[in-house]
């Protein structure tokens, strides 16, 4: 799995004036993909490349960190500003894998070779488990098994090693992104973004956008940035949206729309400023600008090359590192524990119709990383206790969707979303599609008065014990 | 043995005339010391036999080996407050009649002989009497006068004992610099606002600021660990509790001079006058009552009950009514929801008027009433402790806020964190002089929140009653409402205090030993107030910083302080994912004085605190990375040297009678009709001299089946009183195995409840006579009612 690559690269400097940079404090790495492509960064166009802009130098200057790679892009930088992630080809029929290199150009190498087609790499912080002989930094990689199957998100070490699938959502994980709290952000390609934690364990719905959310990124404040795409296409760029990390979910302010351009691949330049991706319209490539993050105003050009679409830059230079995690699962299990405190919670109030059985969809997936393939099918029932709740073993990195029955068998209610457990997690919620600033009331419920049971195919077995 | 004979016979008039002839009716033997013991048992041919131990020279100089400067190390790492030649956890092992005291001992003994054989075989009174009169007795009741000493009993005492190897062998010292940290917990302002005075917790002391020039003008010295500080309404006096001397330093403000120390009851936290100043009220927390003082002679007139662990006082504004905070929540049934109590006390008939029961808080700490609306706020905790710590997002955990009492009594309660940023640690409150705003101190997250109480109330108001019980207490987002702003201010943030005209608010901030000058126009920190404390941190303080910072919790929910206030617990029980959710509840353990008493953990797997610390709690608990080296070793230095409050339930001469026949209760090895008790149920094989544990772990019946789930119908289990007496007899008679846990060490154990290790017991006394239906836990079945009792009352002298 681990290809560990160090060589020296021969670095291709550019320079010349191009656009004038603007008071620019830092220097920049960012991915140049030819304008004859499309501009959607995802697919990795041929010819794209990594290149690192010093606005010190006078005119500027560019240096292409990747001369020998057919096509790289997506980068991010490192915690300690020296070295970058990115996804790259060295040959134009390679799978897209992910590298890294230091700023320098120096210690390029090979991180992971799979389990598919990387399309997107990030930094974490660091995982600990009982197992662990200590915290060890990690790394996010979006990959899709196949050309066109949803992707999903795996985790490892720096090296490559201990490769641990973290999603698994029906419809993809798009763009992780970590936050600084250290949970891994992700878009669904639909029109949610959600957080897990980077073990898999807790995936949650962070916040809702009108269109495709993609690339998101925390800037100062704690503010979650990302983009409203215009567009079905994901790299097309849209209208700039933040929200709040603490309250995600109801602080949602437009940041900056154009009314015929489009916005990509915002990051923080700074506590107060962002630098995005921006082209005027259709005809024109990506420049990179920045903003003010506040207000929204004062798009001033940076960098902005007629021949390339600049996306993804990032500012070069040490930043905090997200805090880590410790994690209770154990991946030798084959079940985590669903438990729910009150099935009659929906919002903030109580259902009144008795709510009988829970009835577990699921949607298997395949454990060697491959795609998920879609359609439900039935993992069992449990009964629900009288006061609602109702605790059972499931399949862990299993999809799922819940749907509440009564007592004839009717559908009452029919979770929309998916989430899973992974290994030896105990997923607590504390109703059906709860108000999710809700904390959960301090009961000692019925069902977690027994161990939680595994689910049941027929119903007999699934009536309540009590 | 005529002098031995002379001299046991004065046994009666030893005894207090009070206690003698119960003493007499028990026989309860004096310790006489090695010298009566030699007279019989000595090298001689006519020797009534020789102990086989050969004679050992250190056991002679122990006593006089706690005079040592070492020793006073050593006592630092056991927890121990006094001269370790004073403490019964030091003397259990170090000298003989330690443990009963003065009371207990015959004009021949001399307790700087160190380990005598009294030791080993008991006090020996009765064994000398006896022997006087022989062969008019019979060799039964001479022998029947003596425990008879094995090698066992050696094992009590010749254990490792980490504070011993710490400072023997690895030449640790209690840091020097330790002992000059300010430590300021609370403050008050002078009323024409040009002066604060800040209680200084660790440097005992009350430090007077000038904050306009923003400097120390000098400091007071006061008792022993000083905890708040009230001014007369005239300003002329300063009333500061010393809760561990149990007094009340008066302190002229012109001359600075402590005038009076007023004795009140056990640990007194809060403070404060009346409106007319001729009364001042005295939260005596470790009794849960209220002294009140009257201001002209300085003497108690009466004491009133409050809530568990009354913490601060808040005045109303017509001077008519004060309402206390409690710091633990009332007694709860096993696994049901806590209940903290706001009492409130009518100032003029100076009598409780009304208690006022906060459902699902705890902690409640900071109190402070609103000019204008009647309304009294409160800080508080709400623990989720029958909910699996399972996750910490949405609030899982714990979650922290305000109480906010109605003038007509009623009481809400809304939260102070917002969703993935928690305000750890709600310490104090204090309300500008306009009632527009509150100020809440966060010691976990180093912060100061600014409420708009308006919007507070406002928020209230619109609600329905059914959202104001259910959805308000427990929303997240309900914060953005009403806190307009947080302050970064310094570490540990815990008392707070507006100055008179509102224009400036100060907060003590208690581990950089400096206050924080808050603007008001603004609010934001404009000046920091060194209050002269080292610029050193040694790694205790350092670790005294891990513990109570919340940086370490995902979200910031809570510190290690959020459990364990002063150390100590917080009454709770808490399901642990560790070993199933739902199950094993287990019950909140005191951090006081534990270094020598591992293992940790009621399952006794964790043999050190770096273990017990260590990632087992990130993974667990925290959810975040686990604490560097550097912060663990400095937290387990300072959880080494955590002390205990004295025990007040001891007196200075020793056990009082009634706990004197409880120890020989608990150190009986028949029941009361002769017949033998096996080895595995008496009190003395888990629970050995000492800090009252063998450190071994036992099965003592007590699990249920929570604890190991058999397979048995619960169907009938869910009214009142389920989860304990019948939860083990239906695990019993399913035949289920029972667990060992880990045998604690019963040091000050009258200040831990609940009991147990699932803390099924909510008193000491319900641990046998609820959870011990079959003799498993010491042979206690046999008991009268009066023997019993002197049981409990040994139990809490220890």
């Amino acid at each position: 799995m681990t290809v560990a690559i160090a060589a020296a690269v021969g670095l291709g400097v550019l320079a010349g004036p191009i656009t004038p940079s603007v008071s620019v404090p830092a220097r920049l790495v960012f991915t140049q993909i030819p304008r004859d492509s499309d501009g959607d960064s995802i697919v990795l166009p041929t010819g794209s490349r990594i290149v690192i802009y010093d606005p010190s130098h006078e005119s500027g200057s560019l240096t292409v960190l990747t001369p020998a790679f057919a096509s790289a892009g997506r980068s991010d930088m490192s915690f300690d500003g020296r070295r970058i992630l990115f996804v790259g080809k060295k040959g134009a029929d390679d799978p897209p894998s992910v590298w890294e290199i230091g700023v320098d150009g120096t210690g390029l190498r090979q991180v992971t070779t799979g389990p598919g087609h990387c399309i997107a790499a990030v930094y974490l912080s660091t995982i600990y488990t009982m197992t662990s002989v200590k915290p060890e930094f990690q790394v996010a990689v979006c990959v899709r098994q196949e050309p066109g199957d949803a992707p999903a998100v795996y985790t490892c070490r720096l090296d490559g090693t201990a490769l641990r699938r973290i999603t698994f959502a029906p419809n993809g994980a798009f763009d992780p992104a970590v936050l600084s709290d250290g949970r891994l952000l992700f878009s669904d390609g639909a029109s949610s973004l959600f957080t897990v934690n980077t073990d898999g364990t807790d995936v949650f719905i962070f916040a809702e956008s009108e269109t495709v959310p993609a690339m998101p990124f925390e800037s100062g404040n704690r503010e979650v940035v990302f983009v409203e795409n215009r567009s079905a296409s994901r790299g097309g760029g849209g209208r700039l949206i933040g929200v709040s990390s603490m309250r995600s979910l109801h602080t949602r302010r437009v940041i900056k729309d154009v009314a015929d351009g489009a916005i990509a691949s915002p990051a923080a330049l700074g506590n107060d400023r962002l630098i995005v991706s921006y082209r005027s319209n259709d005809a024109s490539t990506f420049g990179i600008y920045w903003l003010d993050r506040k207000s929204g105003v004062a798009m001033t050009p940076i960098f902005d090359s007629p021949d390339w679409h600049e996306v993804f830059a990032r500012p070069i230079g040490p930043r905090s590192v997200p805090a880590g995690r410790s994690s209770s699962v154990k991946d030798d299990r084959s079940t985590g524990v669903l438990y729910c405190l009150d099935a009659y919670l929906t919002g903030t109030t109580r259902t009144d119709e008795r709510i009988a059985r829970v009835r577990v969809m699921g949607s298997p997936v395949r454990t060697d990383g491959g795609g998920v393939p879609r359609g439900d099918t039935l993992l069992g029932e449990i009964a629900v206790e009288s006061d609602g709740s109702f605790a059972m073993q499931v399949p862990a990195r299993t999809p799922m969707r819940l749907i509440t029955l009564n007592t004839r068998g009717d559908v009452l209610r029919e979770m929309r979303s998916w989430l899973w457990v992974m290994p030896n997690e105990n997923r607590g919620c504390i109703g059906c599609h709860e108000d999710r600033e809700l904390t959960p009331p301090n009961r000692f419920v019925r069902a977690l008065r027994i161990p939680p049971r595994p689910l049941a195919r027929d119903r007999g077995s699934t009536e309540s014990q009590r | 043995m005529k002098r031995a004979w002379f001299l046991v016979s004065l046994q009666a008039a030893l005894i207090p005339p009070a206690d003698r002839s119960l003493a007499q009716e028990r026989r309860i033997p004096l310790f006489v010391g090695r010298n009566v013991c030699l007279e019989c048992h000595d090298a001689s041919e006519h020797s009534a036999g020789v102990c086989t131990l050969e004679e050992i020279p250190e056991h002679h100089r122990s006593y006089r080996s706690l005079a040592r400067t070492e020793a006073s190390h050593i006592a630092a790492l056991c927890g121990v407050a006094k001269s370790p030649q004073e403490s019964r956890v030091c003397l259990g092992c170090h000298a003989t009649a330690g443990e009963v005291g003065p009371r207990w001992t015959a004009p021949t003994f001399d307790i700087a002989h160190g380990v005598q054989c009294e030791a080993c075989h008991d006090a020996g009174g009765m064994h000398a009497e006896a022997s006087c009169a022989w062969p008019a007795v019979p060799r039964e009741e001479i022998l029947g006068g003596i425990v008879p000493g094995d090698r066992a009993t050696c094992k009590e005492c010749h254990g490792e004992k980490p504070s011993h190897t710490a400072v023997l062998k690895e030449l640790y010292r209690m840091p020097l610099t330790e002992a000059l940290y300010k430590t300021p917990v609370n403050l008050a302002c002078s009323p024409d606002g040009t002066r604060v005075y800040v209680v200084c917790q660790h440097s005992n002391s009350l430090v007077v600021v000038d904050p306009a020039k923003g400097r120390v003008l000098h400091e007071i010295g006061v008792g022993r660990q000083p905890q708040d500080v009230a001014v007369s309404p005239d300003g002329k006096t300063l009333y500061v509790t010393n809760r561990l001397s149990d007094t009340l330093s008066v302190i002229d403000t012109a001359s600075g001079a402590v005038t009076d120390s007023v004795g009140v009851g056990n640990e007194p936290h809060g403070v404060l006058t009346d409106a007319t100043g001729e009364h001042v009220f005295v939260l005596n927390t470790e009794r849960n009552d209220v002294s009140v003082i009257e201001t002209e002679r300085f003497s108690e007139l009466k004491r009133l009950a409050a809530g568990r662990g009354p913490w601060s006082l808040a005045l109303s504004e017509d001077g008519a009514s004060l309402y206390l905070s409690s710091v633990r929540p009332n007694s709860i049934a096993f696994l049901r929801p806590s209940v903290s109590e706001v009492s409130v006390i009518d100032t003029r008939s100076r009598t409780v008027r009304n208690r006022i029961l906060l459902r699902d808080a705890n902690m409640l700490q900071g109190i402070a009433s609103v000019p204008g609306s009647g309304v009294v706020l409160v800080t508080l905790m709400r623990t989720k402790h029958l909910v699996p710590i399972s996750r910490l997002a949405q609030g899982w955990t714990i979650t922290n806020g305000l109480g906010v009492i109605l003038p007509d009594g009623r009481a809400d309660q809304v939260l102070l964190d917002e969703p993935n940023n928690a305000f750890p640690d709600p310490d104090d409150i204090a309300v500008s002089p306009n009632g527009r705003v509150a100020l809440v101190t966060s010691g976990g997250a180093n912060q100061v929140a600014v409420v708009d109480i308006e919007a507070l109330l406002d928020t209230l108001h619109e609600a329905t009653a059914a959202e104001r019980q259910e959805v308000l207490p427990n929303h997240l987002g309900m914060s953005a409402r009403f806190v307009v702003k947080r302050i970064d201010v310094g570490t540990n943030p815990r008392g707070v205090v507006f100055s008179p005209q509102g224009r400036f608010a100060y907060v003590a901030n208690a581990l950089d030993d400096s206050i924080s000058v808050i603007d008001t126009e603004g609010y934001s920190e404009v000046r920091r107030i060194s209050l002269g404390g080292p610029d050193r941190v040694t790694a205790i303080r350092e670790g005294e910083r891990v513990f109570h910072s919340a940086d370490i919790t995902f979200g910031r929910q809570f510190s290690c302080r959020s459990c364990h206030p002063d150390g100590h617990i917080n009454g709770l029980t808490f399901d642990i994912e560790a070993d199933g959710i739902g199950m094993h509840p287990v019950d909140n353990r005191t951090l006081r004085g534990i270094y020598d008493t591992a293992p940790f953990k009621w399952e006794g797997t964790n043999p050190s605190l770096s273990h017990q610390c260590g990632p087992r709690l990130a993974v667990f608990f925290t959810r975040l990375a686990p604490y560097t080296p550097r912060q663990l070793n400095a937290l387990v230095q300072y959880l080494s040297v955590i002390p205990r409050p004295p025990n007040r339930h001891r007196q200075e001469r020793g056990l009082t009678i009634a706990q004197r026949r409880g120890k020989l209760i608990f150190e009986r090895r028949a029941t009361s009709n002769g017949k033998p008790i096996l080895r595995a149920r008496r009190c003395t094989t888990c629970h050995s001299r000492g800090y009252k544990t063998a450190r071994t772990s036992a099965s003592v019946g007590t699990t249920m089946w929570l604890d190991a789930p058999v397979d048995i119908d619960v169907g009938d289990l869910h009214e009142v009183g389920e989860f304990g007496y019948f939860g083990m007899v239906y695990y019993h008679d399913t035949g289920g195995a029972n667990k060992a846990f880990d045998a604690p060490h019963l040091v000050s154990i009258y200040g831990s409840p609940p009991y147990l290790h699932n803390g099924s017991a909510p008193t000491l006394e319900e641990i046998w006579t609820r959870c011990n239906l079959y003799d498993e836990h010491g042979v206690t079945s046999d008991l009268t009612r009066r023997q019993f009792n002197d049981l409990i009352e040994y139990l809490k002298a220890l």
